[in-house]
């Protein structure tokens, strides 16, 4: 039997940390079909049964004003997941239930995954979950995703649920056919928290403290929307409604009254008629059922008015609302009036310093280096000339991929320190709060303070950084924002400082690097404000964000996250860059007519780049070489490096460059086109080829403009002696 | 007598009275939880003097000063 689930809740609900408990790394990322939203699913086998969990994105509501929105309700409605798994944060629980009830309304078979239990036993508040499920009609497993705490019995609930459906309605859909095993039939009032289907005995801290009396199938059965509910039977949207909501409550979870197979029947048709109406629309799943009524403000309030009523029967706090938390505390320095800004620029110096210093991160990245243009390289040399091979293969092997494919290998340390920090900013609730910060700072730019944390991801990698735009609110500023990210310099542009700078700037080299983000950043800055008073006039979203408590970050979802980044570079290096290793290394070892040339200059790149070379002179780099270097960057940031690193021999870089015309060079890849992943982003964000098209000419125009401004000027001012 | 949120100051709080304006601004604090009769406190403001922090149904919230305007506000007396 495969249980099919989704995960649905807010931000910062531990949705995530939850997703990879459940998954481990077993999980593959996408996209959702038209939109850049992505899209995590993983398989999870426990028992006789096979779970497949799809991350749906986290969501405060499902009113239609994001992608995400439109995301989570059209996938809810038209793939029709067996079981929502809706994580709530117990810590936040008002607000939380407000996306509860709007979820409920969906009229899908749903479970609450009440999570964060730890913080609420830390506080002492007392949480009465059999009033919990009662209230919403719906089983509720207390879990701490990141305690690593009810994962189980959460999973065997969703078990439970969805063999109770199907004992219940056999036709309606595919898993439900299968009938339940034997002993997964849990006799009334056995099934309490500790004790899953599987007969484990208690071993739930959570349960015990959190729930002081809780018989779990007391007075559950068949519970409707309860009196008071905005959406009770007759409810417009669903029909058949109010009676269908009894459906958690199954043979699996002790029958009551009220619990005949009409109930069943009555769920298959609103599903049905659900799911007919949707299905009605076309594929986009950015588009909305064409009877969609969004929600007026009479009924959200009532659904708040609801979860608030809620909250109040089933949580007793031990502490006075007004007393501080820990988060607070911590928020009163990090935020604190005069220490704020110096703390957030020390931050961000210290990241900077962590990653890059050359007895640091930098140390990590010379051992490589040092591994493979000396130690590996040796090998492979000696190795071949015992095998006595033709001199072209060990030029093929050693100039070509270990030169091409090293070169890039050798900055996997710093790049995943730079994601480290980066996800335990974000991790942390600090991220929100760098936000909040520079907000009015970024406003006089046309930017957003949203538009922050994008940019700071795009020190990373300018893929991420541009599908995070979507949590931008309105069009003008997701575009604005796309436009300037591909200038927060990513960190596969990274090692082409690193290399012009160990070579020309060996004094200076901290600094040099330093100064190529800086001027990313200056270039962004300024392009926001022309933009903005130009094309993209109009005023910037809201800045309304949540300013979540302060947590320390979960090591293995951080784990996770900088596994899959390093994962990504290691492929890329490993076919990407690998593949064009071996085609750079073709291209400028053989002539157009296909012999081997004497001086790669009269190889094909050499006739190839020696054309665009005369452009480029004005830069300070009209060389065949570095055309060709560019060239291949548009393929992917890494490969310039790479290029570079079979082209030239580090005598001949001395020969060719200057430290002018290498910092010229610098600012050149730092501005222009990104490479084709970011531009397939791009145009996808964009939505628009002609803002896609604008994007490409106006980054290659600013490329140029910057470098030549950087080149001509140093020649005025007498730079280069 | 009702006043905007944005003349609040840290520490101030109040219950919600109405919210001005229309489109994506209303329908976002709306779907927030800001709606009317609803208590929250102002906690503090940016080290820039903008946004502002208030907090309400138990968790923090960011809004700018022009857009705290638009919040009616029933200011409740300080202890």
């Amino acid at each position: 039997m495969n249980i099919h689930l989704a995960l649905a809740g807010n931000p910062n609900c531990g949705k995530t940390t939850l997703f990879n408990r459940l998954t481990g790394t077993r999980q593959t990322t996408g996209n959702w079909p038209g939109v850049t939203v992505e899209k995590k699913v993983g398989v999870i086998r426990r028992g006789p049964n096979l779970f497949t969990l799809v991350d749906l994105p986290g969501i405060y509501s499902l009113s239609p004003y994001s992608i995400e929105e439109i995301v989570t309700r059209n996938y809810i409605l038209e793939d029709q997941p067996d079981v929502i798994v809706n994580i709530v944060d117990a810590s936040n629980l008002e607000r939380n239930l407000y996306l509860t009830l709007q979820l409920k309304k969906l009229g899908r078979p749903m479970i609450v995954a009440l999570n964060m239990m730890d913080e609420i036993e830390q506080r002492g508040d007392l949480l009465h979950l059999d009033r919990l499920e009662s209230l919403l009609g719906m089983p509720v497993v207390p879990i701490s995703a990141k305690l690593n705490q009810g994962i189980i019995e959460l999973i065997d609930a969703v078990r439970t649920l969805a063999i109770s459906l199907g004992h219940q309605d056999g036709d309606h859909h595919h898993i439900l056919s299968e009938r339940p095993f034997g002993n997964e039939i849990i006799p009334p009032g056995s099934a309490g928290y500790g004790r899953g289907p599987t007969g484990q005995p208690p071993h739930h801290p959570i349960h015990s403290a959190a729930s002081p009396v809780h018989p779990r199938n007391k007075g559950l059965p068949g519970i409707p929307s309860g009196p008071g509910l905005p959406f009770g039977p007759g409810h417009k949207h669903h029909p058949p409604h109010g009676p269908g909501h009894g459906l958690g409550h199954g043979p699996g979870h002790g029958s009551g009254p009220g619990h005949g197979p009409g109930q069943g029947a009555g769920l298959g048709w609103a599903l049905q008629a659900e799911h007919d109406h949707s299905r009605e629309q076309p594929e986009t799943l950015a588009k909305l059922p064409v009877d969609f009524h969004p929600e007026t403000d009479e009924e959200t309030h009532a659904l708040y008015q609801e979860a608030a009523r809620i909250t109040s029967n089933v949580l007793e706090h031990r502490r006075h609302p007004a007393d501080l938390t820990r988060s607070d505390r911590i928020d009163q320095v990090l935020t604190h009036r005069i220490w704020a800004l110096p703390i957030f620029l020390l931050i961000l110096f210290l990241v900077f310093q962590l990653t890059f210093h050359e007895k640091l991160g930098g140390r990590l990245t010379g051992w490589l280096d040092l591994f493979f243009s000396e130690t590996l390289s040796g090998w492979v040399r000696a190795g071949l000339d015992l095998a006595g091979t033709s001199p072209w293969v060990s030029s093929l092997l050693i100039d070509g991929i270990i030169a091409g494919v090293g070169g890039v290998l050798t900055f996997l340390p710093q790049i995943a320190l730079l994601f480290m920090f980066l996800s335990v900013l974000e991790d942390t609730g600090y991220m929100a709060r760098a936000a909040f910060m520079v907000d009015k700072l970024f406003l006089k730019f046309g930017l957003s303070g949203r538009s922050f944390i994008p940019m700071l991801m795009g020190f990373g990698c300018t893929v991420p950084a541009i599908m995070a735009t979507r949590s931008l609110e309105n069009q003008r500023d997701r575009r604005l924002t796309i436009m300037i990210i591909p200038f927060m310099s990513c960190g596969a542009r990274m090692p082409i400082y690193v290399y012009f700078a160990s070579i020309f700037f060996t004094t200076h080299k901290g600094l040099v690097t330093f100064s190529m983000y800086l001027l990313g950043i200056v270039i962004a800055m300024l392009s926001a404000i022309l933009l903005s008073k130009t094309v993209l006039r109009g005023s910037e979203a809201p800045f309304i964000i949540e300013l979540p408590p302060y947590r320390l970050p979960d090591t293995k979802s951080l784990f996770l996250h900088i596994w899959d980044k390093v994962k990504d570079f290691i492929v890329r290096a490993g076919t990407l860059i690998f593949a064009m290793s071996v085609v750079i290394w073709i291209l400028r070892t053989f002539t157009l007519s296909f012999s081997v040339a004497s001086d790669s200059s009269q190889s094909i790149f050499g006739s190839l780049g020696s054309w665009l070379a005369p452009l480029l002179s004005p830069l300070g780099f009209g060389n065949w070489q570095s055309s060709v270097a560019l060239l291949t960057g548009l393929i992917a940031k890494e490969a310039v490096v790479a290029s570079l690193g079979i082209l030239f021999t580090p005598e001949q870089v001395l020969a060719t460059f200057n430290p002018l015309s290498a910092y010229a060079f610098m600012t050149f890849t730092l501005l222009y086109t990104p490479c084709v992943a970011a531009l397939g982003a791009l145009a996808r964000e964009m939505h628009s080829w002609r803002w896609t098209l604008a994007a490409v000419l106006y980054q290659i125009g600013v490329a140029y403009l910057i470098s030549l401004i950087v080149y001509q000027g140093g020649l005025l001012l007498g730079l280069v002696a | 007598m009702p006043v905007p949120l944005s003349d609040f100051k840290p520490g101030e709080s109040g219950t919600i009275v109405s919210i001005q304006g229309t489109g994506a601004l209303r329908q976002r604090l709306i779907a927030m939880g800001v709606t009317p009769g609803t208590w929250l406190i102002v906690r503090k403001f940016a080290p820039l003097g903008d946004p502002m922090e208030i907090r309400l149904r138990n968790y923090n919230l960011s809004i700018r000063k022009r857009d705290a305007a638009l919040i009616e506000m029933m200011r409740e007396d300080r202890q």
